[in-house]
């Protein structure tokens, strides 16, 4: 790759002449710059012979098409950061990708992005990316040819095999169709998908009482938002799309965010009024609210006579007792919700993880039916067509059924794209020694993560920047949104380091299903794709430029704005049905593991595949401001019973583990719980991850959702023992140097000043 | 006009005395070299490693961007008033119990304004470019930023440098002549340059009697201008506890007072070293302790002021800053400052104490402990505490900062100690005419007036010409 | 030397509002109604101007390059007035945010002290600092009222890892060690405007909205919004008269309860961002 640039440089400087040297050095810069980013043609470089010595009038470098030295360029794409798929558009120059900026005309993000988007090119770019094929040979992975790859891959893939199992992340679009054509074609049966942080007990909770696992929301018209730990701003589906509603809904006149949560989230953080809940507990504080709203018979009539009789027997002074929310709160909550018209409540994660997960979901969504709000501002999805594109979410119940079949030996080739189950399995599903069952192991991956170094064939792929690819957004602002990928620039390890996933699965795909080779390479395909979806489109791109034809008119089109609109047949509204729900009794304090666990996602790191990515790791946690390290969160008060100060290390024990962090006092926590936040403790994945901290998915008990068999991430309940001394922390505030007085209070100043909503209601209407 | 018990010396024994430190000094004398040099070495290796690596070896950060280079920098400048003082206002109030300590003395400024230079320099980012500070002619006419104390800095302590270098010089050149007259070898070329012919005429006597007086008279608010400068460095910011209008005098006094306390340390060591018990006396120690004890307590009302003005100003910011220093993890610098140098100095109240020499020579390293810990807690607790509490953070100096803080005093040793080898470090002609002076007063009843001796010395050499 | 050019023009030099004319004066309104906290900004200037990742035992001793930096507070100004939660044990109210970055004082305490004129103010507002020019004496970080002046005690980029510098933003230089540095506005953007404009063939003025700073581009809620303060029909300048803040006062006759104000602007140093107050529904 470097080689021009080193054979420029090798040579004796004495031969040279002061201009001839100039040239020399302009030309190894540029040209190499130009090959490594790939877009550059090596005859360039070759045209000029150093050693001829002829001047040249024009140009040394002989830009490409739509290369203008110094003047950039930006391609529109879509991030694939986290579900979300945001529009992007990519800022290039010289074929190098600089910076990403959100697509102004998405209808997802607005042209907005979150850190994670943002931090797109440092795993793009990143210095840990594989870059050759592995394959295990005698117990350990060596570097092979692609060659040798290929015809590995196409050995174990590339035939009918009904034990094949195929483990991929959240995806949607094209790559989505392809996985599922594969595997019709091989005649498996074995699809799963795994994702941490999507949320899968509520969308089945949606499902069942929306007929929508995903129902349009809309914030903005919400007077009123009650959230039960749905983190919407930070890790909840579409954080950015979220954001961009929330701002709206924060205009005079104000909406009014009430969050309630075990442990403060961003979303928690900017609440009008943030409520510590007893994990566990907020299907039951939900239904003291129904209760309450059912004694009126505007709101008891929404419901089912099902679901009002099971409601009589809620005590409200119990659930207060239960919850640690006093029934003052639970009165002014009633309030609150009866007199702002139309609310929205939303079910989350901390609400949802136990082993009445969906219950607990039920009861919360139970109540956008009892105050009206379906139809106001819960929306139905209009139909879309092409099913086979539409997101894939999945969740710990298809990890489970992956890992079973591994262990009972239904499956003899194991594939894993895009997830990394070996990192984010708890240690009771032993996900390692399930996958070491498998006969052989395929990796298709970007980085030598946990899952990647366990394989027995690692294929290095593209970046999301390097290739091609369509996706429908976790959660659509507007239905019918497919967003498209292009490469922004060529690979940065050239085309014979790294592949695309789809021409991959393409050429494995032609090998068992001839009628596949009709397309040379995965690019064809999703054009092809395109083209034929044309009718199907919202105002389809024509040619604009004279002499086009209206298919290429149409492709670049598409390409320049990055999305297009399939058609969509308008939705009937919403008809909700609620059961009446049942709630365990709140299980007793338990003298052995006196504190609820809470695995906490963070904006930023997410469920840890963004450890690898120096920008992020270096962002201080939004609460917390600890960087590069995972650390135990405990409300000052219990630390000061248990002697804690910030910077303690703690060893944290769960009946299936323990795992060793410092702690950090933080306020926003419910007493009787600790927090630990996602993302570290990686074992493998590079130099940024690979040692950093802990994660507590680890020693996560083995408890699931009784309705869903999703993981109860939420119900571990742990003990932690002090066994070293303070230690260093390092926080934004100045690393582990803060004094002592720290940085909670502004000491005075005017650094961050409040109103009240009344005093901004009556300002900013003029504004 | 004198009453100082000093034995009758006879000249040519003063002569003996004085230039037998040139070449016998105690063996102490070869031991303490060997260990400021070894000084020296480290912290030469702990600047070539911060030069290398760059500054965040020396663990500053911010907001502490500043640390003990600076205060080191404040400390050493403030030592080297203590030769300007002694030397040019004792001459212009016509103390003459200065003669036998100044010319040591003078050696201290010179070698303490050497040693506070290399702390602005070393403390750059980029240590390369620092000529940059200065208004030199370049083809970019490029001025360097006049409203900069920093500048200031830069143009006073060149000042100040020179100035000092010529005062030392002169009023060495007739006892250089001396050294030139007894010398073999190298130290003969040495001080024949250097005595520029002197030969000991009356209109030699005469034209060093004006040109150093006026050095003097020039010395002195040069001195006071200099450290106000330094106090500006401090009081032109708009740090809280930093921007005070008391800095200068503060700064003044506080330079003199542990300018003071360093010559008792090397009055005390000098004789010791040296031998020089003879010409330097109890009385002379006295005289000097008195003089430290009146400046400590000028410091002690200043610094006091400083404090109470904040209180009263009742100012968020400034006051937040004066209870973190005394409260605040910053405490027991601060703390130590006041038992050191506020409450220390009322020891040199008792002449118990003032007589005795190494009871002053521990009081005066005490007291010099007190005021680097002042430069300290000038510097540090202020940008621990400042406008922006997010950034409140505590920073204790890492061991490059330490390593080159103790080899400034190595290097300031060694070079002073050099100085007494190759210098004479008792001006002999000025204890020469304490010793006349002296005698004349024991001889007569009435004090002979000084002029009239210098009339006569006039009427003889114009009879002689 | 310029020492008879410098005395021929001393008039010049003496004169009072030297920019006056300048079309241009940058400025800023963060709206911490809508602030979340997020950090995306904080991202996104990393990409935008070539900050280092300087990890984590650089960041433990505070050499940390970020330029804009999220402050999170958990109290009111004097600790909590809101009688409802003054008791709790916990933030009922959530947190208070604030993005912090270089406020481009128009009496910029940073200016004045440097010994080399390496900070100087630009005719368009701007607080610029000119790395080549720069010594390290790390005055003006000192004098810094707002603490965001950042220093290169390392030479971060040295050893940065193959092919991450290939990210490097060309517009902007990649600083040494020894160099103090800041937010700069964007100026690469505000520079590439001016001459986009200037070839348009306007000189003095440039569509508001036309370019955007790193962090405001990628706000999720739109909180802030940069543009020019001598544009009568800037969204910013609207803001800014809107909220009653004046750029030359250091105490505003402002109505009740509006919103928008400068942090520490009672020093007197006239800082080009303004900040609109938090809100909280003290009644929820």
């Amino acid at each position: 790759m470097m080689s021009q640039k080193n054979k420029a440089s090798n040579k004796p400087a004495s031969d040279w002449s002061r201009r001839t040297f100039l040239k020399a050095m302009g030309l190894g810069g540029a040209g190499s710059a130009l090959i490594l980013s790939g877009c550059g043609d090596t005859d360039i470089v070759n045209e000029v012979d150093l050693e001829v010595r002829k001047e040249l009038v024009e140009p040394n470098v002989d830009p490409q098409d739509f290369v203008r030295p110094g003047i950039e360029m930006y391609y529109a794409s879509t991030c694939r950061q986290c579900p979300a798929g945001c529009g992007v558009y990519a800022r290039i120059r010289e074929g190098r990708v600089l910076k990403l900026e959100g697509n102004p005309a998405s209808s997802v993000n607005h042209g907005r992005l979150c850190m994670m988007g943002q931090a797109g090119l440092h795993g793009h770019y990143n210095p840990d990316r594989l870059t050759k094929p592995m394959i295990r040979k005698g117990g350990k992975l060596v570097d092979v040819s692609w060659d040798e790859a290929e015809n590995t891959l196409k050995k174990a893939m590339g035939r009918k095999n009904a034990r094949l199992a195929w483990l991929n992340g959240a995806t949607s679009g094209h790559h989505a169709a392809l996985i599922g054509s594969y595997l019709e074609a091989v005649g498996s049966k074995n699809h799963f998908v795994f994702d941490t942080l999507p949320p899968a007990v509520g969308h089945a909770a949606n499902e069942k009482m929306f007929s929508y696992a995903m129902p349009k929301l809309d914030f903005d018209k919400a007077q009123l938002i009650v959230s039960f730990g749905a983190d919407f701003l930070g890790t909840w589906m579409s954080p950015v799309q979220f954001a961009t509603q929330y701002a709206n809904f924060r205009n005079a006149p104000r909406g009014t965010l009430v969050q309630i949560e075990p442990k403060m989230t961003l979303t928690g953080a900017n609440a009008d009024r943030w409520l510590p809940i007893r994990p566990g507990t907020e299907g039951n504080l939900a239904l003291a609210l129904a209760s309450l709203l059912a004694q009126d018979a505007e709101y008891a009539g929404r419901v089912s006579a099902d679901v009002l009789t099971s409601l009589k027997d809620v005590n409200i002074d119990d659930i207060a007792k239960a919850t640690d929310i006093s029934v003052d709160r639970i009165h002014k909550l009633h309030h609150m919700l009866t007199s702002h018209s139309p609310s929205l409540v939303l079910s989350g994660p901390s609400a949802e993880g136990f082993e009445h997960g969906s219950q607990a979901a039920n009861a919360i969504l139970l109540l956008n039916i009892m105050l009206d709000n379906v139809g106001k501002t819960i929306l139905p999805r209009d139909k879309v067509a092409f099913p086979d594109l539409h997101p894939q979410m999945g969740g710990w119940a298809q990890l489970k059924a992956f890992t079973d079949g591994l262990n009972s030996g239904s499956f003899d080739t194991a594939v894993v794209f895009g997830t990394n189950p070996l990192y984010q399995a708890p240690d009771f599903m032993a996900a390692d020694k399930a996958f070491a069952k498998a006969k052989i192991r395929i990796s298709f991956s970007m980085f030598p993560d946990e899952t990647t170094m366990a394989s027995d064939l690692v294929i290095p792929i593209h970046s999301y920047l390097e290739e091609w690819n369509t996706s429908m957004p976790a959660y659509a602002a507007e239905d019918g949104y497919l967003s498209l990928q292009q490469p922004v620039m060529n690979p940065v390890f050239g085309s014979s380091a790294t592949r695309a996933f789809g021409d991959l699965l393409l050429g494995l795909l032609a090998n068992v299903d001839s009628k596949y080779k009709h397309w040379e390479n995965f690019e064809a395909y999703v054009m092809d794709a395109m083209l034929t979806m044309r009718p199907a489109l919202v105002n389809p791109p024509k040619a604009t430029v004279p002499g086009q034809t209206p298919e290429e008119g149409f492709k670049q089109g598409i390409l320049s704005t990055g999305f297009v609109y399939l058609k969509a047949e308008k939705a009937a509204p919403i008809v909700a049905s609620a059961a009446a729900v049942q709630l365990p009794k709140a299980k007793a304090d338990d003298a052995q593991y006196p504190f609820y666990l809470i695995p906490s996602p963070r904006l930023g790191l997410w469920d840890g595949r963004h450890a690898n990515l120096p920008w992020l790791q270096e962002l201080p946690d939004q609460l917390t401001e600890v960087v590069w390290d995972s650390w135990v969160e405990i409300h000052p008060k219990t630390a000061e019973k248990m002697g804690f100060i910030t910077g303690d290390v703690v060893s944290v024990k769960s009946a299936a583990g323990s795992l060793t962090a410092k702690v950090v006092l933080f306020p926003g926590i419910h007493k009787n719980s600790i927090a630990i936040p996602l993302g570290q403790g990686h074992t493998e994945y590079g130099r940024y991850a690979k040692g950093i901290g802990v994660n507590p998915y680890k020693i996560l008990t083995a408890q699931f959702d009784k309705q869903t068999g999703e993981l109860a991430t939420h119900a571990t309940r742990v003990t932690v023992v002090k066994v070293a001394d303070r230690g260093p922390l390092v926080t934004l505030a100045n690393g582990g140097l803060v004094l002592e007085s720290n940085t909670s209070t502004q000491a005075g100043r005017k650094l961050v000043g409040t109103v009240t909503a009344k005093q901004f209601n009556r300002n900013d209407k003029e504004v | 006009m004198s009453d100082y018990s000093m034995k009758d010396i006879e000249w040519a024994k003063i002569n003996k005395d004085v230039l037998a430190s040139l070449e016998s000094p105690r063996k102490e004398f070869w031991i303490v070299l060997a260990v400021c040099m070894l000084l020296v070495l480290c912290g030469a290796a702990a600047e070539a490693y911060q030069y290398n690596e760059g500054l965040g070896v020396a663990l500053m950060n911010r907001p502490h961007f500043w640390q003990l280079y600076i205060s080191n920098f404040v400390f050493w400048i403030g030592m080297s008033h203590s030769g300007t003082l002694l030397s040019a206002i004792l001459l212009l109030t016509q103390a003459d119990w200065r003669k036998p300590i100044y010319r040591f003395a003078e050696a201290m400024t010179l070698f303490s304004i050497l040693t506070a230079a290399i702390f602005p320099v070393i403390h750059l980012g980029r240590v390369w470019n620092m000529y940059w500070v200065l208004p030199y002619p370049n083809e970019r006419t490029i001025w360097p930023n006049f409203r900069s104390p920093l500048l200031w800095d830069a143009a006073a302590i060149t000042t100040y440098a020179t100035s000092s270098v010529l005062f030392l010089y002169v009023g060495m050149i007739p006892d250089l002549a001396i050294c030139r007259d007894n010398a073999t070898g190298w130290r003969k070329k040495l001080y024949t340059t250097l005595s520029i012919g002197w030969m000991g005429r009356a209109s030699e006597w005469m034209a060093f009697r004006k040109t150093y007086v006026l050095l003097a008279c020039f010395l002195v608010p040069l001195a006071v201008s200099v450290h106000s400068i330094v106090a500006s460095d401090f009081a032109m910011s708009i740090m809280p506890d930093w921007h005070i209008t008391s800095f200068p005098p503060y700064f003044v006094a506080g330079a003199l007072y542990s300018g003071c306390a360093a010559i008792i340390t090397l009055f005390v060591l000098l004789r010791y070293v040296f031998k020089f018990e003879e010409y330097m006396t109890t009385e002379i120690m006295d005289k000097t302790a008195k003089l430290t004890f009146a400046i400590a307590m000028v410091w002690n009302y200043l610094n006091l002021g400083e404090y109470a003005s904040i209180w009263y100003s009742n100012d968020m910011f400034e006051k937040e800053v004066l209870l973190q220093k005394f409260f605040g993890p910053y405490h027991w610098v601060v703390w130590g400052m006041l038992l050191c140098a506020t409450v220390a100095p009322f020891a040199m109240a008792f002449k118990k104490v003032r007589h005795n020499m190494w009871g002053m020579f521990w009081l005066s390293l005490v007291l010099q402990l007190g005021m680097w810990l002042e430069r300290f807690q000038i510097v540090s607790p202020p940008l621990a505490s400042n406008h922006e509490p997010w950034t409140w953070s505590v920073v204790w100096p890492g061991t490059v900062q330490l390593t080159i803080t103790v080899a400034s005093f190595g290097w300031f040793t060694m070079l002073f100690l050099i100085f007494c080898k190759v210098f004479p470090s008792v001006s002999m002609y000025e204890v020469k005419e304490m010793v006349f002076h002296r005698r004349k007063a024991s001889s007569r009843t009435d004090m002979e007036d000084l002029n009239e001796v210098k009339d006569n010395m006039i009427r003889t050499e114009e009879g002689l010409s | 030397m310029t020492l008879k050019r410098m005395l021929e023009n001393w008039s010049d030099y003496r004169k009072q509002d030297y920019y006056e004319d300048e079309p241009y004066m940058w400025g800023m309104s963060i709206d911490l109604n809508k602030c979340i906290g997020c950090g995306s900004c904080v991202t996104a200037c990393y990409a935008e101007n070539n900050l280092p990742v300087v990890g984590k035992e650089h960041y433990s001793r505070g050499h940390s390059m970020h330029w804009m930096r999220i402050e999170r507070y958990w109290n009111e100004q004097d600790g909590d007035t809101d009688i409802d939660i003054k008791h709790s044990d916990y933030p009922e109210r959530g947190a208070h945010y604030t993005p912090m970055m270089c406020q481009q004082c128009n009496h910029a305490p940073c200016e004045p002290v440097c010994p080399v004129a390496a900070t100087y103010h630009t005719p368009d507002g701007l607080n610029a600092q000119v790395y080549n020019r720069c010594v390290g004496s790390r005055y003006c970080g000192n004098n810094c009222p707002y603490k965001v002046r950042y220093f290169n005690f390392f030479d971060f980029f040295k050893d940065v890892a193959h092919p991450l510098e290939m990210q490097l933003n060309p517009d902007v230089s990649v600083r040494t060690k020894g160099v103090m540095e800041k937010c700069t506005f964007c100026v690469q953007r505000i520079r590439s405007a001016k001459d986009a404009a200037e070839d348009e063939g306007h000189r003095d003025h440039i569509e508001d909205g036309s370019f955007k700073t790193a962090c405001q581009q990628t706000c999720p809620t739109e909180a802030i919004v940069f543009g020019n303060l001598r544009d009568k029909d800037s969204k910013v300048k609207t803001l800014w008269a809107s909220h009653e803040v004046e750029l030359d006062r250091f105490e505003q006759n402002k109505s009740e309860d509006v919103r928008g104000y400068r942090v520490l602007e009672e020093l007197n140093v006239e800082p080009c961002v303004m900040y609109l107050d938090r809100v909280r529904d003290t009644e929820a």
